[in-house]
């Protein structure tokens, strides 16, 4: 049983298409939706809650249909069951944290009894025990998140939806909430979909990642896939450090491919092959910039892609550091978790060679 | 369904309407409508006299709305923003003017600013030997001058709620951004206060458009002929309810436009959320100095809202009779006959009782249909419910004798006439217009998140309603009850063609006297009212600690 | 959850609904209004409107006899009266006055119940005949001064002769005058020495008084338009009429649209002379010591204020009743307690013309069937080519 099935979800506003035939299903666990703003993430989540209206394809929630508009489906946001965390908390103001949390269940006419027990488990959950009778503007932007979270949990949703639920908390508090957070989700044992723009907070919290630009899914997977193996530039642009080199496809050898690179002086690349690929298809060539190995006097033979070029400058970035390295026209940006002693010797426009492992490059076929 | 609430709300409103506006279409007068042909529009858009009429209409509309609203607004910025000193007294100052009626306005301004025998002309030749007749009521900038005043209560009353729930991180961002705290005001504060805003100022100028007592006062006198006259003399002169509907079409279409301007800047009414669902406390700005000036612009309007014109009125209900020598002479001369004669007025007690309990009746029954409509426009789904924004705001395009024919028509021959209910469906329709314009301005300033998240978890709409829109709204909801409370108890226009015979509703008796011209017993009857009144306010603020959009 | 045009079809249907069985009533109440008319033409179009007629003097045998016919008319009409129980008024007077007035009537009449509804004439008019229109039988009587007549054109009063006719100053054989207008030429004495006033009405238009009068304003029917019907009426003479109004637009002065209010400034000595004032606002000022006065020697304007019957009256006996009543020495005596004018020509008071303006005065009646009727159209005709010229 699917959790979430949506199909061929679209939805224009005047010319804009925020949604473009969107189709996917989501079985169980946290989901992210992943995207610059503008990508459609929101209006997708919205969608699902039954706050926007699609203008074409359906909204199943577990086997039931919840929005269709070729069979003039449209349940109600309020008969949907499902959570909803906003970005910006919506607290209803005029209400304690026991009022907010409580007036879902006041709506499904519980016993006093049992609405007081569970505001309160609700509160302990998200550690807020002894908060219940503040109003939200006495609470910090932490514990206000918290409440937003335990509205949505007490009612014991089948689904509960986070639309960028951390991006207004500080960049230490947020890192905090995020596994926090997934604790949470999975302790309850409920599945979610989460919208954020920040690639970290998705890959820390979600077992599976959809990635959208346009009002499109580009690519839907693990983490692990949407990072190491992009099936679409964008992706791999927006996600992690990457350079992004156009390319084309000399042969193919077994599990690998090789291709050539004109911008590296028309070096070739050696790589893990993609499912579908053929000799001569031009391509874009991923570079995994954090896995790019720099060194002054070059590298042992048989190391993977060896280039060389110039480093142009440095910048020092806390914990990183940031090396450009000219190779052939392209300048490449790689980052390392500390300097490399060789190139502090030489210096900034000094020669320096340039290894990437083969699982560092990923090539996107694009004909 | 709020639509449905709506749709009937709308109904009661257009009903009259659209009745008036049939009889528009037929010729001939009262007791004689025939044939249903264009023979009043042909003579209205024949009528070669409406356009500087109506020039003098916008310049004394537009001028006074925006006198009125501008002024409003910042006296509410002043009491809801700033650490203007004396903040108990600040708060209460801006209420009282509310209290007193246009009318009570209009004559106390005209006995200080008439040019030969004011009050104001008289001191300045008395003490400092001016002989300049420098102020003068019969002149535009007089009737602005008194009909601005009038206008400020609803820019500070509609106002009032935006700053007072507004998120000081709209505000904070800009400090941040390098903005001083006058530049912020400017720049963010009031342009986020644009739908409240728009909402008053579009009111005041269609109350202005339509507002009769002072063109007939100042204007008159000044040469100044206003459009609204031209609807009066087809009713009074000849009888001729379709050619006054006809010439109120004019205005319809005036107030059309300007509803046009508003809705175009509310289009993104996402824009205007002030009040937001991540929990903060409105915060005080530190004006420096400005706050001693702060302080005596509250102070100057309470003077000319209110103080100026109730001395004149205490004095003139006192004396013998006015001119500016026995004014002078007061106290010395003062006798109380016309109060006697005013306690003695046989339906004072009885009137003022009736129409006590129906206007708060009305005043509650119209606040909540007008969220309603602005709920149904901004918060449901429905597709053209933005039709609302014209059908609300209606009512008040038609001078009220005009609009209380259409209703006289709708009620004649039903149970409903001569009922107390006729006379409250018609305050209704009369009222509505502020109700719905407060709730239009004030809703959009709610995030729609705080709805959201009420209808995810579980929340119908009436849910929605009772429980999420209506509490964040209180303070623009208790602004909007005062102000139409304070409106209808003393409603003569609407209610008189209304009123069943035998049934005392106390405006119409407590204010005849100002209708028949007897000032000194006006006067006295004005002050007992406005003490009353004002004694109401002040206990309930102080004693009960009743906010009133405070 | 309704659809988007289910909720539009809602919307519309309940607001077309609701309009018309509002218009289906109003078309309805035409129709009726109509067919009344077809029954009887006379009421449709313009009915034997008996012209005014000025009676003077008044003799001790004229008030016995109308004494007589009083007492006749009463004890014949209050039976049937007493029978209805009620009586409506719609009343122009001031609310304190109706009540002194319909206590006493009721005191005197015991069993019936007087109940009155006042407004302004405009609203009198409107409300009056939009319920004649709808059929109503809403009220009795319609006592006041412009509206009588306007709501006789239009069919919608039953025609009643008072039996005391001759006592009357102002006698209209279709509606019992109850009380006149009076206007006078009214001044402030502090502003204006009595030798320089205007010695008549017509004399009001001299350039000297440039900047010193107040003048109602004589485009709406009000005190000033209906002396310029009586002055055109007894002059017979177009070019002096004309001339006068051209000097008086001449005198370029500000017009006032509210009598009472530009009474007020006069007083307050915002102008010196008032054109025209009220007989018993003037009189009501003088005795408080005001520092008014009024020219004895201008002749009065009088304009009858009337007590006319509806037309589709509940009570039409109580209505004749209440009428007889107001000109009896009884109502009179009431009419005046409340300080306004006695329209009987044998009353003694300090508002009749004999005693505010001797016995010689001759008054200048407002009798001209058009302007009573149709004021607009009266004014279009005769002042605005010249006023607004």
């Amino acid at each position: 049983m699917a959790i979430l099935k949506v199909e061929g979800l679209s939805k224009f506003y005047k010319d804009v298409k925020a949604l473009d035939n969107v189709s996917f299903e989501f079985d169980q666990g946290i989901l992210s939706f992943l995207g610059p703003s503008g990508c459609g993430k929101t209006t997708l989540l919205r969608s699902i809650a039954g706050l926007e209206v699609p203008d074409t394809g359906s909204i199943s929630i577990a086997d039931k249909i919840q929005t269709s508009i070729e069979r003039g489906i449209l349940v109600p946001p309020y008969s949907r069951a499902i959570g909803f965390v906003f970005q910006s908390y919506a607290l209803w103001p005029h209400m304690t944290v026991f009022g907010n949390v409580a007036f879902g269940l006041k709506l499904r006419k519980k016993s006093e009894e049992e609405i007081k027990r569970k505001v309160m488990s609700t509160l302990d959950l998200v550690g807020l025990q002894g908060r219940e009778l503040r109003y939200p503007s006495q609470l910090s932007g932490g514990q206000q998140q918290r409440v937003a979270l335990a509205r949505s949990l007490a009612l014991e949703p089948r689904l509960i939806l986070l639309d960028e639920p951390l991006s207004n908390l500080d960049a230490k508090l947020r890192e905090e909430m995020r596994v926090e957070l997934k604790k949470l989700i999975k302790k309850v044992g409920i599945s979610a979909l989460y919208v954020t723009h920040d690639q970290d907070e998705a890959f820390t919290i979600s077992d599976a990642v959809v990635v959208m630009d346009g009002g499109k899914i580009l690519q839907y997977g693990t983490p692990d896939e949407i990072y190491n193996r992009p099936l679409h530039p964008f992706v791999a642009a927006f996600v992690g450090h990457a350079a992004l080199v156009d390319g084309r496809v000399v042969r193919i050898e077994g599990d690998n491919c090789l291709v050539n690179v004109p911008d590296f002086n028309g070096a070739d690349l050696i790589s893990l092959a993609p499912k579908v690929v053929a000799a001569g298809d031009t391509c874009k060539v991923v570079i995994r910039t954090t896995e790019v190995k720099l060194s002054h006097d070059g590298f042992p033979k048989g190391t993977d892609n060896v280039l060389e070029g110039l480093m142009t400058s440095r910048e020092y970035r806390g914990g990183l550091t940031d090396h450009r390295v000219q190779i052939g026209s392209k300048e490449l940006v790689v980052t390392s978790h500390k300097l490399c002693p060789m190139i502090r010797v030489n210096g900034d426009g000094g020669k320096t060679f340039v290894s990437i492992d083969r699982s560092s490059i990923s090539v996107i076929v694009t004909h | 369904m709020p639509l449905i609430a709506s749709a009937l709300a709308g109904a009661a409103i257009m009903t009259p309407v659209l009745v008036v506006m049939w009889r528009s279409f037929t010729s001939g007068k009262l007791g004689f409508t025939v044939g249903l042909n264009l023979t009043n529009y042909l003579r209205v858009f024949g009528d070669k006299d409406i356009l500087p009429m109506l020039s003098n209409s916008v310049v004394y509309a537009a001028g006074s709305a925006l006198l009125g609203t501008v002024l409003g607004a910042f006296l509410a910025w002043i009491v809801a923003r700033t650490n203007t000193p004396g903040k108990a007294l600040v708060e209460l100052l801006p209420l009282y003017p509310i209290l007193m009626p246009p009318i009570m306005k209009n004559i106390a301004w005209i006995l200080l600013l008439a040019p030969r025998s004011g009050i104001l002309n008289g001191m300045l030749q008395h003490f400092f030997g001016i002989e300049t007749l420098v102020f003068n009521a019969f002149t535009m900038a007089g009737m602005v001058w008194v009909f601005g005043l009038a206008c400020v209560p609803l820019g500070y009353l509609f106002l009032l709620p935006v700053f007072l729930s507004f998120d000081p991180s709209l505000e904070e961002s800009a400090y941040i951004a390098g903005s001083k705290p006058v530049n912020t005001m400017f720049k963010i504060t009031f342009p986020l206060a644009i739908p409240a805003f728009t909402s008053a100022l579009v009111l005041n100028f269609l109350r202005g458009l339509r507002s009769f007592e002072t063109p007939v006062l100042q204007g008159t006198p000044g040469n100044i002929k206003v459009f609204v006259s031209r609807v009066y003399d087809s009713m009074a002169l000849e009888f001729n309810t379709g050619l006054a509907t006809a010439y109120s079409v004019v205005l319809v279409v005036l107030s059309v436009i300007t509803l046009y301007f508003y809705i175009r800047a509310t289009r993104f009414s996402e824009r205007y959320a002030t009040i937001t669902g991540k929990g903060y406390r409105v915060k005080v700005i530190d004006i420096g100095p400005w706050k001693y000036l702060t302080f005596l612009a509250v102070f100057l309007y309470f003077l000319a809202g209110i103080v100026l014109p109730f001395i004149v009125l205490i004095v003139v209900s006192m004396i013998p009779y006015f001119d500016y020598d026995t004014f002078m002479q007061f106290p010395s001369n003062a006798v109380l006959t016309n109060y006697y004669t005013v306690m003695r007025h046989p339906s004072f007690v009885t009137g003022l009782y009736n129409s006590l309990i129906l206007s708060v009746t009305i005043a509650i029954v119209t606040v909540l249909a007008g969220i309603v409509m602005a709920f149904t426009i901004y918060r449901t789904r429905a597709a053209g419910a933005k039709v609302f924004e014209f059908i609300g705001t209606l009512p008040l395009a038609f001078p009220p004798l005009v609009l209380s024919v259409g209703l006289l028509i709708i009620f004649i021959g039903t149970p409903l006439y001569n009922s107390l209910w006729a006379l409250g469906i018609g305050l209704f329709v009369a009222y509505l217009p502020y109700a719905f314009r407060n709730a239009s301005g004030s809703i959009v300033n709610i995030h729609k998140e705080l709805d959201e998240a009420a209808w995810v978890h579980g929340a119908r709409w009436r849910h929605v309603f009772f429980k999420i829109t209506l509490p964040i709204l209180k303070p623009s909801v208790g602004g909007a009850l005062f102000y139409i409370f304070i409106e209808a108890i003393r409603n003569v226009d609407v209610a008189v063609l209304l009123t069943a015979p035998g049934k005392e509703y106390g405006p119409v008796t407590l204010f005849e006297y100002f209708r028949v011209g007897q000032w000194a017993e006006a006067a006295a009857g004005g002050v007992i009212y406005l003490i009353i009144l004002i004694v109401a306010v002040s206990v309930a603020k102080f004693a009960f600690k009743m906010k009133f959009s405070l | 959850m309704l659809n988007k045009s289910t909720k539009v079809i809602v919307v519309a249907l309940s607001m077309f609904f609701l309009a018309t069985t509002a218009m289906a009533a109003e078309k309805a109440a035409v129709k009726e209004a109509i067919k009344e008319a077809a029954k009887d033409p006379k009421a449709a179009a313009q009915k034997v409107i008996p012209k005014q007629v000025k009676r003077e003097g008044g003799s001790a045998a004229a008030t016995a006899s109308a004494a007589k016919a009083f007492e006749k008319a009463s004890a014949e009409l209050y039976p049937k009266a007493k029978q209805e129980g009620n009586l409506i008024v719609y009343s122009v007077w001031d609310v304190e006055h109706l009540k002194v007035i319909t206590e006493a009537f009721m005191k005197r009449y015991p069993g019936i119940k007087a109940t009155y509804w006042q407004g302004r004439n405009p609203e009198i008019v409107t409300r009056a005949l939009t319920e004649f229109q709808g059929g109503q039988a809403s009220f009795d009587v319609v006592l006041s001064d412009n509206a009588p007549p306007v709501i006789r054109a239009a069919g919608a009063i039953m025609n009643y002769d008072t039996v005391q006719r001759d006592v009357l100053v102002l006698h209209d054989p279709t509606m019992p005058t109850v009380s006149l207008q009076i206007q006078a030429l009214s001044y402030n004495t502090k502003k204006i020495k009595p030798a320089d006033l205007p010695k008549s009405w017509e004399e009001v238009a001299n350039p000297k008084y440039k900047g010193m009068v107040a003048l109602d304003d004589p485009m709406r029917a009000g005190p000033l338009s209906s002396m310029l019907s009586g002055l055109k009426t007894q002059w017979k003479d177009d070019a002096r009429f004309n001339n006068f109004v051209k000097g008086l637009k001449a005198l370029n002065v500000p017009v006032h649209k509210s009598t009472s209010a530009m009474f007020r400034l006069v007083i307050s000595g915002e102008y010196s002379i008032c054109m025209p004032a009220l007989l018993h606002d003037v009189m009501e000022e003088i005795h408080k010591g005001t520092p008014v006065g009024y020219v004895k020697t201008i002749p009065p304007v009088l304009f009858p204020r009337q007590a006319g019957i509806y037309a589709k009256a509940p009570n039409p006996n109580a209505g004749k009743l209440f009428a007889e009543w107001l000109i009896s020495e009884e109502g009179q005596k009431t009419i005046d307690s409340v300080g306004r004018e006695s329209s009987r020509n044998d009353f003694k008071s300090k508002t009749s013309i004999d005693a505010a303006f001797g016995k010689g005065a001759k008054p200048l009646p407002v009798t001209d069937q058009l302007f009573l009727e149709d004021p607009k159209k009266w004014l279009d005709t005769y002042v605005k080519p010249i006023w607004e010229g």
